[in-house]
């Protein structure tokens, strides 16, 4: 009897902390494979890539956890880091690090905040505000630099998006440390608490005390300062900038929070999942390339990885109610 | 809980074991130096012909050849080339989809003394090996001749479609177009930008033809874009407006055939291809590499005018 309460406990202990790192499972298993069935995945390079990759989509990816606990979306930021990147590259060479970093990730706080104040000062469905926001920031950003790429080729700013520091690739070192602060603004820090609550319940929120439209603009100011962070990083990495250097980049990102098991019904998510999501997505498309994978079958890959992103939440939420049912039936 | 986990670790297995499975025809075994090519898009059949060249190349040379597509994205394109530069290539030939992104990739190459041969598109400053191109400025002066003995009387309206500004030797073309038809005494009303797109040159096309009715003689830089605005010119019942394109893309040709196209440029992508394993293979050597332009690191292919009569 004894043995058995044990073993139960053990198996409950198991099962609590391997909950909710289905991804990480996931992660290591395809890694797992990586090694044994291709030459290129025995030598560390690959790996380091897939780290460096995944940090250019992993950093957006934490601020759009935040958006995504509150049941919002953020469909601009890939119009947005054009229009920063652009920004960053046109000032860097006059101001300097310092002084530019300021400069953009207080343009990034007042792009996000502009969206945030649409969402929900004038009640605009996210969707759609933050879609209509895109088109603006992309023109805005084929006005300022006349459709013309940017380029800026120092090395003291390249070596932010391409440097290693002690073979680490140094935007996955920041990728890190943000996931970190995410992490602790989430979890630890009142305002945690309250984004997690409106994802939760907005009204019951509201009836509390919280006040929901401040922090709604605040998530979405954070949006737009990760954004700012991914955009230094990603005009470092190709030394130049367009305005449309990256169309498509809010769904991958989008892609990889969900896949990260934040639930698009609000209220739930991780950062650390988002982070091994970002990870996992640049294995795929990594592996995809050592593996010879045929551009067009790329793509189908990828629609498959998105639907099965995007079923996550529901397919979850299907089984739960299912088995819920299920039990509710019987019980009758 | 339990069973979605359980559903991700297999999703992710099927995943892995398909790519295996897409993977294993191509992956062979390579004892020789291996090539590797990243090329702009291969939903372009320019740059089909221009694989189907550097492919041929490799073989006809003795290489091995790996390939990588960017499909029209400058972030694949600088990590998809990191990806070939991974795989122990000897020399890595790239179009760039943005030049100006070259950069990261030269200098990644360079740490491990591979050298980097670009074809055609441009080289953004970058410290590329040599650089394959087509006569662009020839080229846009043969169709600007088209253009100006063809067209005797009449308004001596033309315009330009131009491509993407950071294709800084495609826009060379309409350059030498517009050198030449101006010293004729035609005017350019308008030059704008379809993108190297189809639907692009359409709408633009569409355009030019309500805002400049007297318009005679369109230029694009490139054929994707000419077929869009023959396009546009049959839907507007303006079959009189003469459409020149570059490249000699098969749709291009098509359309000369049938009329409603006057003439294209025609580029040789498959020999640019052929060139620049050429190039690679002396590289590799340790070869002396001849350019046409010493200080850019320059060759240039030659193009040719075609016209009705020059397709059966």
């Amino acid at each position: 009897m004894k043995d058995l309460i044990w073993k139960d406990n053990l198996r409950a202990k198991f099962k609590s902390n391997l909950k909710g790192r289905g991804i990480l499972v996931s992660l290591i298993l395809l890694w797992i494979v990586f090694f044994f069935t291709n030459d290129n995945f025995r030598r560390i390079d690959s790996y380091l890539s897939i780290l460096r990759e995944a940090s250019f989509v992993g950093v957006a990816a934490i601020g759009m956890t935040f958006c995504i606990i509150i049941k919002a979306i953020d469909l601009s930021i890939g119009a947005m880091i054009g229009l920063l990147a652009i920004i960053t590259l046109s000032i860097i060479g006059k101001l300097g690090l310092i002084p530019t970093l300021i400069i953009i990730l207080f343009f990034g706080a007042i792009f996000g905040a502009i969206n945030g104040f649409l969402y929900s000062k004038l009640r605009l469905p996210s969707f759609i505000a933050t879609l209509a926001m895109s088109y603006i920031y992309k023109s805005m950003a084929l006005i300022y630099s006349n459709g013309k790429p940017i380029q800026f080729r120092e090395k003291w700013f390249t070596v932010i998006g391409n440097g290693s520091f002690l073979d680490i690739p140094i935007p996955f070192i920041i990728f890190i440390t943000l996931a970190v602060v995410g992490y602790i603004i989430l979890r630890k820090t009142i305002l945690g608490r309250q984004i997690l609550a409106i994802g939760n319940s907005e009204k019951a929120s509201y009836l509390s005390g919280v006040d929901v439209i401040k922090t709604k603009i605040i998530v979405f100011a954070l949006v737009g300062i990760f954004t700012a962070i991914a955009a230094i990083l990603i005009s470092s990495r190709l030394w130049s900038a367009t305005a449309d250097m990256k169309s498509g980049y809010e769904f991958d990102v989008i892609a990889a929070v969900v896949l990260g098991g934040t639930s698009l019904k609000g209220g739930k998510g991780s950062m650390f999942n988002t982070v091994i999501a970002s990870v996992f997505f640049a294995s795929i498309y990594i592996g995809m390339n050592m593996f010879h994978v045929d551009a067009y079958m790329q793509k189908v890959v990828e629609g498959i990885i998105l639907l099965v992103a995007f079923s996550m939440g529901g397919a979850r939420q299907l089984i739960q109610e299912k088995l819920n049912g299920k039990k509710l039936r019987s019980d009758v | 809980m339990t069973k979605a986990r359980g559903f991700l670790i297999i999703i992710s297995v099927t995943f892995a074991f398909s790519i295996i499975g897409c993977g294993i025809n191509t992956d062979k075994k390579n004892t020789k130096a291996t090539i590797g090519f990243s090329i702009y898009d291969m939903q372009y059949e320019y740059f089909q012909n221009m694989e189907k060249g550097t492919k041929q190349g490799a073989e006809d040379l003795g290489y091995g050849y790996i390939f990588h597509d960017q499909k029209s994205d400058q972030t694949q394109m600088v990590s998809g080339a990191q990806d070939l530069i991974n795989q122990h290539i000897s020399a890595l030939i790239i179009s760039p989809n943005n030049p100006e992104a070259l950069g990261p990739i030269v200098e990644a190459a360079h740490a491990k003394k591979i050298p980097v041969i670009v074809d055609d598109i441009g080289g953004g400053n970058s410290d590329y090996d040599a650089i394959v191109i087509s006569d662009n400025i020839g080229g846009g002066k043969l169709a600007g001749d088209y253009a100006i003995n063809n067209i005797k009387a009449g308004s001596k309206e033309v315009a330009i479609i131009k491509v993407e500004p950071s294709a800084i030797f495609a826009v060379r073309r309409g350059e030498g177009f517009k050198s030449e038809v101006t010293a004729a005494g035609f005017k350019v009303v308008k030059e704008l930008s379809g993108h190297s797109k189809q639907e692009e040159g359409y709408s633009i096309m569409k355009d030019i033809i309500t805002s400049n009715p007297k318009i005679q003689a369109v230029f694009c830089e490139n054929d994707p874009m000419a077929v869009g605005a023959a396009q546009a010119c049959i839907d507007s019942k303006r079959k009189d407006i003469m459409i020149i394109g570059f490249n000699g893309d098969k749709i291009a040709l098509d359309a000369i055939k049938a009329g409603i196209m006057s003439a294209t440029i025609k580029q040789s992508p498959n020999e640019m291809g052929k060139e620049t394993v050429a190039i690679a293979d002396k590289l590799i050597k340790g070869e002396k590499v001849k350019f046409d332009d010493e200080e850019k690191k320059e060759i240039y292919i030659a193009v040719k005018l075609i016209t009705k009569d020059d397709i059966k």
